[in-house]
Parts: C-alpha cells; structure tokens; sequence
C-alpha cells in the first residue's frame, strides 16, 4: 500500500456538488425525442372482481396513443417475479396489470399512454372499470381466521407459507428449568419506506439493432436487467439497464416492479421511448412497504437475568402478493433471534399471511429490526420482571470477547465482536450512574424521565452467495487510464451512500494518485460487469473489497512497467506516491503516468506481461458480517400532551475498519432519524375497508429536521475477518439499534404508572391515553 | 368515521316519513344533486357534485333507502364513485316526537375510497356534519313549505335550496337550538 | 401530481380581478400564495376552469398602521408578518403566529389573504384574527364591504366570501396599553398545521384583574372560533393560575371537536383546554 492519505479521513462526498446544485441526473431529468407518457389507473378498491373496463372514451381523447388493460397484456409479457426460494411457499400470478380480480387500493388496472403526462392524466380520468367489491381483509389475525375472505383463487386460506425452526428438546428444558417466563406480544407496525425520489422509468427500443435500454431508479440494475429480459422474452444482452441518480432508496428499490416491465414493453411495443414517473401518493399505495411483523415472545430466564431459551411465533403480513423478497424477509428476523446475546435454545415460527394490502419487502434493516426489537424489549421486560438494572441484564447474556467466532442456536457465526465495551462506553458518554439518580429525583417531583438502552448486532455485507438468491458477491474492474487518470466500475450500484467518494479514497491510496484523478462509475450494465447491488450493508464490505481485490491485480501489473521502465528487477521498485524509484539508484524515478502510458503504447512490453492496465475481481465473501452497538436514549414526557422530548441521544456503533468517518457518521444518522420515525411517528393505515389512510405525506408523519435531537455518536473499532480490510458495513446500524432505544426509554418514563409496554408508534395521544390510566398493557 | 346528530324538524312524523321516501324530495334536499332517478325500490342512480371550500368532485352513485320500521327507522346506503374517489356512507335515520314536533337522529359511518381517502379524512367529519346539516334543513324547509299550503290553501311551492340558503337556515336552527330558550 | 387543464389569469388590479370572478362564477378559484390551492389541484381535487392569480396586483402586499389599526393587505406572506416591525411594535399576537406556520418555504410563500380565505379548520391565522377582532375587508362588484372576523369564519373551508368577492386586507387594532398575547400550537406532525392552536389576547388592570380577554381557537373544530365561555369565566376576575385554568376547561364548550386519524375528538378537546390555559398563562407571565 501506498502512503495513506485518503482512506480514514473525514472527506466531504464528491457527489455532494451536483446534489445541492440540482444538476444531477435523476430519470425524470432524462428527455428523450418523441417520448410518451404512461399514467396507470389504479384500484380503489381493497377488493373486488373487475366486471368490465370501458377505454373507448379514454382512447380518442387528443394525444392518446394506446390504453391497455391486463387483458390485453395476458401471454405478451410475463408475470412480476419473487426471488425467494422456500419450500411449500406459495406464489400466486402477479400480473402487471390487474386481471380479473384487484387486491389492494393502488393495484394497477388500466396503463394509458399519451404525448405528454397532463393528457395521459386526462385520459386516465375518462378510463370507466366497473368494479364488484368483495369482502376485504387487511388484519393479519382475521385472515387466518375460517371464513375470512380468501385472497387468491385456488388456495384454500390465505396462508403462503409456514416456516418452523424447532428448538426442539433444548427448548423445552429451557422452559422446564426457567426461574420466570415473560410472555409479550410485539408488533412492528408497516412503514412507508418513503425514498425522496419517487420511483421512475424510462425506456426506449432501437429495433434496427433490436436493442432495448431501460434507465431506472433502482437498487439493483443488474438484477433488474437478467428478470426484465426474462419477462420481456429478450436475451439478456440485448437489455441495458441504467440507474441514473437514484434518490434513496432504503430497499423499496431493491425490487422488480411492474412498471418496470410495462415501459420497457410498450417501449418495443409503441417503437418510441415511453416514461413513467411515480406520483408521491403512487408511491406510498404502490411501492413496497416494510415491516408488517406480530410477534408473540415467551422467553424463559433464570433468576440471575440469563435467557435460557426464546420461543417466538412470527406473524408477517406479506400484502396481497410476492414482490421480489417478500417472503425472504421474516426468515431474516428468524435467523436474528439470538441477537447479541448467548441464548442457548431457541425455536420460531414464521406463518406468512396475504392479505389485502401491498406488498411488504425489504425496508432499511430487512427483517433485523424486528429481531432488535423483540430482544430489546425482551431484556427490559426481563430487568422488570427480576427488578435488575436493564444494563446489568444485557451484560450477563452477551458471549465473551474472546468466544468469538461465536456461533448461535440460529446457525449463525458471528465474525467478532466485544458488545461489552460498546454498551460500557455508551454508559460512560451518557453519564448513565448520573442520570440514574437524576430520575430518582424527578420521579419524586412526578416527573416522567426515560431512558432506554438498545445494543444490537446485525447481519450485513450480505453475504455468501449461497445464501442468498441470487449471488451474494461483488464485481469491481479498476482501469487506469493512458493519462493515468482511473475509472473504477463497481457493481453494487450506490445510490447516496456515498461510494463515489468512499471506493476514490481506497484507490487513490493504493495507487497514489490523487482522489480527484479517481472516476467510479456505477449503475449502467452496458459499462459495469455484471454486479448484485446496494443493500444488506454491503456495498462498501463487499463491494469495496472487490475494488481492493482488483487494484492489487493492477499494482502488481503498475510494479512490472516501473520495474521495466526502470531496467530494474520487480523486487527493487519502490512505490512513492504517484511514482516508482529504484532502490539502489534513487533518482531513477518514472511517474505513474508515465507507467500508464507506457502500458499502452506497448512498445516494449516486460517479458510476459500484456498490454493494457485494467483488472476486474468477483469478490465472494465467505461469511457475513456481524457489526454491533449500544444506544442510549434519554426522553421526557410531556404530562399533559403526552409528548416525547429526546433529551439526549447516544449512539457507540461498531462497524469494523471505517474508510470515510463522515459517510459512516452519516449513515448512522439517517438511520437514527427513520428509527425515531418508526418508534414515534410513522405507521402505514389502512381501514377495515382496505383503503389507506396514510396515503400522502399530509397523513403519513415522517421526521423533521426539528424533530430529530442532536446526536452523540461514538465509535469502537472491532475488524472483521471476513474480509481484508476489516469493514463491517454500516448502512442499516441506525434503524436498527434506535427504535427500540427509544421505545424502551419512553416505556422506562411510563413505568412509575405501571406501564408494562406500548405499541409503536408511540404518538402523543396513545401516551396520553395510558396517562389517563387508559387500556395499554399494564401489570 | 362515525358520525352522529340529531335535527328537529317542525311537523308531524308520519309527515317527515313521508318527505323522506319521496324521490322528488330527495332529490331536491340531498346536497349537489344533479340528477336522481328511481331505479328500483327504494333505490336510486344519482349524480352528484360534491365538496367544500376548493375541494369539489362529480360523483355518480346509488343511493338506497330501506324503511326498517315505516314511520319510525329508515336505513340509508349511499355509495358514489367519481375520479378523486369513493365516498361512501351507511347509517340510521330514527324518528321520534309526536304531533307538531319531530327529532330525526341519524348516526351512521361514512368512509371515503381511493385517492380522496387519505387527503380527504382530515375533513371527512366536519363536511359530512356540514352535508346532514344541509340535508335536514332543506327537509324541515319542505315540511314548512307543505304546511303552509295547508294553511293558506295555496298550491305547493316546493322550496329552493340553494347551498349558501341552506346553509344559513342550517346555522339559524342550531343557533335556535343553543341559545333558543 | 398533474392538474387539470385550466385558463390562468393574472390580473393587474383588484378590479380586473372581480370582473373575473363575476364572470367564472363557482368555476374560478383565487390564487394568493398557492400553499393549499396548488395541492389541491395536482391532487386533482380541484379543478376550477379558471385560476385567477392575484399575484401580479401591485398593491396588495403591505403592512401599514391606519389610525388605531394596522392594515395588512392580503398578499401579504407569513414571513414579512412574522419579522415586520410595525406588526412586532403593534399587534405582536400576529408576528407570534405566523412564526409557526408550516415551515420556512411556506412561510415565504403562503399569504395572510389566502389563509384566511381558505378557512382550513387547521390554519393558524383564523385563530388570531378572532382572538385580535380583526376584521376583513372585501371587494366585489358592488364595491367594498367589511366583514367582523367572527362573522367571517362560517364552516369547514367555508367563508361569508361570495363567488365574486376577493378578499384584500385585514385589519386589527393596535395593542392598546397593557396587552399581552400569545400563541400557543399543538402541531400535527406530518403537515405542521395545527393539530389545536389557542389565540389568546389579554389585558389585565394593576390589581391583574382581567379588562378584557379574546380566545381565538383552531385545529378543533369544524372552524375557528372564539372561545367565549372562556373569556366570560374571565373577564372581570383576578388573573391567577386558578382562574386560568378553570376558565380554560371551557374551551370547547358548545363545539364538536374533530375526530380524525390524527386525533380522536376527546384528545382534541384535552389539548384544546392545555393550550387555552397555556397560552393564557404565558400572556400573563408576558408583558
């Protein structure tokens, strides 16, 4: 490695001008000649048989070029796909549009393509679909019930699939041994991801060179590519896909989405480029949600506050059909269930329910939250229950420093670990023996003071390929140019996260060239070799990992052109930064420039040693990672209101190696901030009729600026061994250590009333219920 | 959302039963009507022009009307469909009083669908409260009007429920109805 | 997200404005800031045949002190009533208000005219201008007209406004000796409207025995209203924290609360009696 000057530096993002100018590129800035518009008419219905679809008024309306109906669809293209494999798992057709039958408020029906969006819109308007309303179920618990309305045709009950993990006899002498078993049920109410850019497409087919090109806001491009050429009916390399700036996507864009297909099909069908743009309401009816989890919890534990076993029934509301994870996602809580904690038996099942509402997948944390959340409260309710200290009961589970690698009764490895120290400086920055006191004092005047703890440890750099269902590892290609400038191709496709800043910091340290002369490039499977994409907390440990892979490759190539240029043997170069020296006569010296050049003029090239300066590494990891931390959160109740004031927020996060401070502090700031969504504000609505309630951001309270507190976040540093840099991954910590932070220091306030614990979100009237000595389950 | 209320109507029961069932005043007391037409029992195709303030939409629905007990308890379905959504509402008319004198106390559930469902709920009480209000001041409007044919012996002049017109009859009678001792 | 088609207007007087409005009829809307309307029409829940912008008439925003009032012309936005000094100097309940409307971009956006005209059972201005006695002055074809902020307000987005009548200015008296005010919200957290919002203007004598008192309270209802059965436990009596708060338990008295997904109807009416005692309390602690 070259002198370090980049990687652990706090460097503002090299993305951040264009971003705060406006001068980046999102789909919807991408004009192309002769574009049309889509403008899909939805369900307003939870509900309902479709007796008739009436287009004729819409189709002669001025600048209407076609108006398709499911029907009109069937055997054209294929059917929207579920990557998640499982055994007896049930997957109901999923058209693009609707046939026969709608199944939640927002399904597409009817897709009306006009010059330009106002008259599609108008069109739309004029689309008459008569609809005969059937009988809804969005409750999880009614449709398992006999009788409940069933979802799909064909199926005897609306139930997709059941999944056991057996704790098996361990697990009932757990039970048998327990001093006390806490019962709970925990609820992880639906999120609205809410990503600030919609989602979008934009597609155009040159038939001459029969040539599709689909630029999309997506997670994961090139995914997106191999299943839209398998709905499409096209060979793969026939289809381009680009993901321009992407706007967040928090998971609701690591899918493949109707709309997807429907462009890219009327694009080859219409012969001009068609654009779909999502409205905000489209988004919150018809972008995947997140969560959607009941958890029943029995939890056997001895007197001195150790877990002896865990037995948990999971269940998820999927919505009414499979999107791409779907039912990949509760297994993931399944597999979370030993936290960081040493719980010896532990047995779950996951029961996946359709129901009349869309689709549930991966949101920020997939699946691990839930897991958090449960164990977090799991231990409050432990530490009530044995009248212990919540610290002191997380201390006497965690595995030991030194049994790491720890595997749990899950089957999981955790790769290293010291959650100790983490939860032990979170106390230290608090002042946690101080603010102790400090409630004892304010309860006594009858004030309400919390404060919460939540340590976590998640699963991330996702993953070994053979656990997930379509390749777990990353592609990078380090290329340095004639001019010795670098590009840098990633697969796993950022989308602000910062990669463009973070993977320039690693190669220019290893190259020695200055950041400025590194160009990573993402998101266009035409440029990139085939990658898998950002989620999971990947991009950076495995992703990264494939760039550093692939830039060893070109320096030993760099070191065989100094070593040439300079007439000296490979073992006597001496890299500096931005040239190459011989050892014995220092002031021969070649400039990586010069080294660039001479690669590909290729006059005289070192003995077998090709042209060129290029290298392209698949980086398959060979276990997860497993980064933790400890919140601690310090809230006060308003007594009369019922509102929660964050008084102070502490955050020790460990994510391994760090390349960029700034990007990771970010990281964790954002997810603090949809956590503390989550725990006070946020919860997706619908009625027992099936419409949504929190359909727009009017209705549907996301954090504010003003709503989020300062945040104090701390770092310990624990590499992993999964990879050569030691980099953990850092994208979900906060989402996933905060909710149940919050919520158990807002429970710790409610204590003094006998509070036991509290749904999320926990807005200011359902508190000031529970002051009113209303419901709430208390004891 | 539930709503509920009560509106005093100066006329005998079986009176106001009778305004009640008949299309013609239907159609004249239902706020926004454009057009109502019998297509069954008790059941009615109707176009309406519905909204407060900016907010206005053209629905097309049925209402139906259901005399659980005639004279006394009427069930009352109304589902209308238009481009900003559904608007739909269900609930009980019950009549009570004797002589000159009748209470109608309504309470029902009215739900509103599609893309008006969470934009709109905001407002969903007030401007159904705001409608009934409308609605039972226009009928007390007719029973005045066919009283007085009954009085001067003049034919019927159906009266004119203009929104502003109702509404303002609407505010008198709860004006009466708080300070009115 | 994409409106209806519809004519645009710019008027440059008042006058060119109502002819407007007398020909369109129901069919026009009045543009003033666009804070609500603009939703409302790329939601497509309005779609007026003509939206006539008031945007382009010279002489309509000002703030200005008229004999014991001050004169704030419709256009007017919440940002220049927020940090006017004439408002800060002379009816400061006002400025206190418009702080905490919306957020910054509504504030340099959204106008006095049009949120009074609106009438959003949740704005914050109708709570002021009927805790202040302001009135409103509209222009319509028969000339101008004046209208007492309580007679203003008649129900859910609903005003004595005509079709053809626009809105051009609000008045309030000038603080006279002694007055204290404040405001005090409950924001609904998605749009930061008020989920209750108590107006309070108070005088009190030497003795602090209340001169003169005016609730104004939004968020709760249908409308805005005064809250009169509080004033009437007040006025006349010794201000103490006691009276306050016993007159404050009268702040829904003869109103239906609300119910909505936000807020039941019994939290409604509790946040609106803690922010009618609240806001009286701190007009008392004030000066």
């Amino acid at each position: 490695m070259g002198e370090r000057r980049y990687v652990g530096e706090a460097i503002p993002r090299v993305e951040d001008r264009r971003l705060v100018t406006g001068t980046s590129h999102y789909v919807d800035d991408i004009r192309l000649p002769g574009m049309l518009h889509v403008v899909l008419v939805r369900s307003p219905y939870g509900h309902a048989e479709i007796k008739r679809i009436e287009t004729a008024k819409a189709e002669t309306m001025p600048g209407v070029v076609a108006v398709l109906t499911g029907e009109a669809l069937r055997g054209r293209i294929g059917s929207i796909p579920c990557a998640s494999e499982m055994e007896g798992l049930k997957v109901p057709e999923h058209p693009v549009l609707a046939i026969g039958r709608v199944r939640y408020v927002g399904e597409p029906v009817v897709a009306v393509v006009a010059e330009d969006r106002y008259k599609a819109q108008d069109a739309a308007d004029q689309v008459e679909v008569e609809y005969e309303p059937l009988d809804v179920v969005v409750d999880v618990e009614r449709a398992l019930e006999p009788g409940a309305p069933v979802i799909h045709e064909g199926m005897d009950n609306n139930v997709a699939f059941v999944l056991r993990f057996e704790g098996g006899e361990a697990l009932k002498a757990a039970f048998e041994q327990a001093d006390a078993v806490i019962e709970q049920r925990l609820i992880n109410q639906r999120l609205h991801p809410v990503a600030m850019e919609p989602r979008g497409v934009l597609a155009e087919y040159w038939p001459g060179e029969d040539r599709l090109t689909v630029w999309s806001s997506t997670q994961i491009p090139h995914l997106l590519r191999t299943q839209l050429a398998a709905i499409l009916g096209m060979a793969e390399h026939r289809v381009r896909v680009i993901a321009p700036e992407v706007g967040g996507g928090f998971g609701s864009k690591l899918n493949v989405y109707g709309e997807e297909a429907l462009v890219a099909h009327l694009a080859r069908e219409l012969r001009k480029p068609v654009k779909w743009v999502e409205t905000r309401r489209e988004n919150m009816m018809s972008t995947i949600h997140g969560r959607g989890q009941i958890n029943d919890v029995r939890v056997a534990v001895a007197r001195d506050g150790r877990v002896l076993g865990l037995d948990v029934r999971i269940l998820s509301d999927l919505g009414a059909y499979h999107q791409l994870l779907t039912p990949g996602i509760p297994p993931l809580t399944g597999l979370m269930l030993s936290g960081p904690y040493k719980i010896p038996a532990i047995g779950y099942e996951i029961v996946g329910v359709f129901t009349n509402a869309m689709s549930t997948d991966a949101y920020r944390g997939a699946g691990r939250p839930e897991a958090t959340y449960l164990l977090e409260r799991v231990m409050d309710l432990i530490a009530r229950e044995l009248k212990m200290d919540p610290v002191e009961v997380r201390m006497r589970n965690f595995p030991r420093p030194e049994e790491f690698p720890y595997e749990t009764a899950t089957g999981l490895v955790y790769d290293s670990g010291n959650y100790q120290a983490a939860l032990q400086k979170a106390l230290e920055v608090v002042g946690y023996e101080q603010l102790r006191r400090e409630q004892a004092e304010r309860r006594q005047r009858g004030e309400l003071m919390g404060i919460g703890i939540s340590s976590y440890v998640e699963i991330c750099a996702l993953g070994p390929s053979a656990a997930l269902p379509a390749g777990g590892w990353e592609s990078a290609t380090v290329r340095v140019e004639p001019t010795g400038k670098v590009t840098v191709l990633t697969g796993a496709s950022p989308h602000g996260q910062g990669q463009e800043t973070s993977f320039a910091q690693l190669v220019a340290d290893e190259l020695g060239v200055a950041l400025e002369d590194v160009y990573v490039v993402h998101g266009d499977t035409a440029v990139v070799p085939y990658g898998i994409g950002t989620f999971g907390s990947r991009a950076t440990a495995v992703g990264g990992t494939a760039v550093y892979e692939a830039v060893q490759m070109v320096k030993e190539k760099v070191r065989s052109f100094a070593a040439h240029l300079l007439g000296v043997d490979w073992e006597d170069v001496e890299e500096g930064v931005g040239e190459y020296r011989s050892r014995r006569e220092p002031e021969r010296v070649v400039s990586f420039r010069e080294v660039a050049q001479a690669a590909y003029l290729a006059k005289s090239l070192p003995p077998g040693v090709t042209p060129g300066l290029e290298a392209t590494y698949f980086f398959e990891p060979s276990n997860f990672t497993f980064p933790f931390g400890t919140h601690v959160v310090v809230v006060e109740i308003d007594r009369e209101t019922g509102e929660v004031k964050l008084k102070r927020y502490v955050a020790v996060d460990d994510c391994g190696r760090v390349i960029n401070p700034l990007l990771v502090e970010g990281q964790i700031h954002g997810g603090i901030v949809q956590a503390l969504g989550q725990a006070l504000m946020e919860e997706v609505v619908y009625d027992e009729w099936g419409q949504l309630l929190s359909g727009d951001l009017s209705s549907y309270a996301v954090p504010r600026a003003a709503d989020v507190p300062w945040m104090e976040t701390v770092r310990t540093e624990t590499p992993t061994t999964v990879n050569p840099m030691g980099i953990k991954g850092v994208g979900e910590a906060g989402t996933i250590g905060a909710t149940p932070a919050i919520v158990n220091a807002v429970i710790d306030a409610l204590s003094p009333l006998g509070v036991r614990h509290v749904d999320m979100p926990l807005t200011p009237e359902k508190i000031w219920r529970l002051l009113q000595g209303e419901a709430g389950s208390g004891g | 959302m539930k709503i509920a209320g009560k509106h005093a109507v100066a006329a005998e029961r079986q009176e106001v039963w009778q305004l009640l069932v008949d299309p013609e005043v239907l159609r004249r007391c239902t706020p926004g009507v454009e057009e109502l037409r019998e297509v069954g029992d008790g059941e009615y195709d109707v176009v309406m022009q519905l909204g407060v303030g900016a907010v206005r939409g053209r629905y097309e629905g049925r209402i139906k009307v259901k005399p659980e007990e005639p004279g006394t308890t009427m069930r009352l379905d109304v589902e209308g469909r238009g481009s900003q959504g559904i608007v739909r509402g269900k609930g009980v008319l019950r009549l009570e009083g004797e002589n000159e004198g009748t209470e109608i106390a309504y309470e029902g559930e009215v739900q509103l669908g599609g893309p008006i469902a969470s934009v709109g709920q905001r407002m969903l009480q007030s401007t159904a409260r705001m409608l009934a209000g409308q609605f039972f001041t226009a009928l007390a409007a007719e029973a005045a009007a066919r009283q007085r044919a009954r009085v001067t012996g003049q034919p019927l002049r159906p009266p004119k429920h203009g929104i502003l017109r109702n509404f303002i009859r609407f505010l008198w009678s709860l004006l009466k109805r708080w300070f009115g001792r | 997200m994409i409106p209806s088609a519809f004519d645009y207007y710019a008027p440059k007087t008042v006058a060119e404005a109502v002819a407007l409005l007398r020909e369109y009829g129901e069919q026009a809307k009045v543009l003033a800031g666009g804070q609500s309307l603009l939703p409302l029409l790329k939601l497509r829940l309005a779609s007026p045949r003509v939206v006539v912008d008031l945007g382009r008439i010279a002489d309509l925003a000002y703030i200005r002190r008229e004999g014991e009032e001050v004169a704030i012309g419709a256009m007017t936005r919440h940002e220049e009533v927020e940090r006017s000094d004439v408002v800060r100097q002379y009816c400061r309940l006002l400025a206190a208000t418009a702080a905490t409307i919306g957020d910054v971009q509504v504030r340099n956006r959204g106008t006095i005219g049009g949120s009074l005209a609106h009438a959003d059972p949740a704005g914050d201005f109708p709570a002021a201008v009927l805790a202040l006695e302001g009135r409103m002055k509209v222009v319509g074809p028969d000339g101008e007209r004046w209208i007492a902020a309580e007679d203003f307000f008649l129900d859910v987005m609903t005003t004595a406004l005509k079709a053809d009548e626009i809105l051009t200015e609000v008045r309030v008296a000038v603080d006279g000796e002694g007055a204290r005010s404040a405001y005090e919200k409950i924001r609904q957290k998605a749009t930061g409207f008020a989920l209750c919002g108590v107006a309070v203007r108070l005088r009190v004598d030497e003795a602090k025995v209340c001169q003169d008192v005016a609730v104004g309270v939004t968020g709760v209802g249908a409308k805005a209203y005064r809250a009169r059965a509080v004033e009437e436990a007040l006025r006349g009596k010794e201000v103490t924290e006691a009276a306050i708060a016993s007159a404050a338990a009268e702040a829904v008295q003869g109103v239906e609360p609300n119910e909505d997904a936000q807020a039941s109807a019994a939290y409604r009416a509790h946040l609106a009696r803690v922010c009618t005692r609240r806001a009286l309390s701190r007009a008392l602690a004030g000066s």
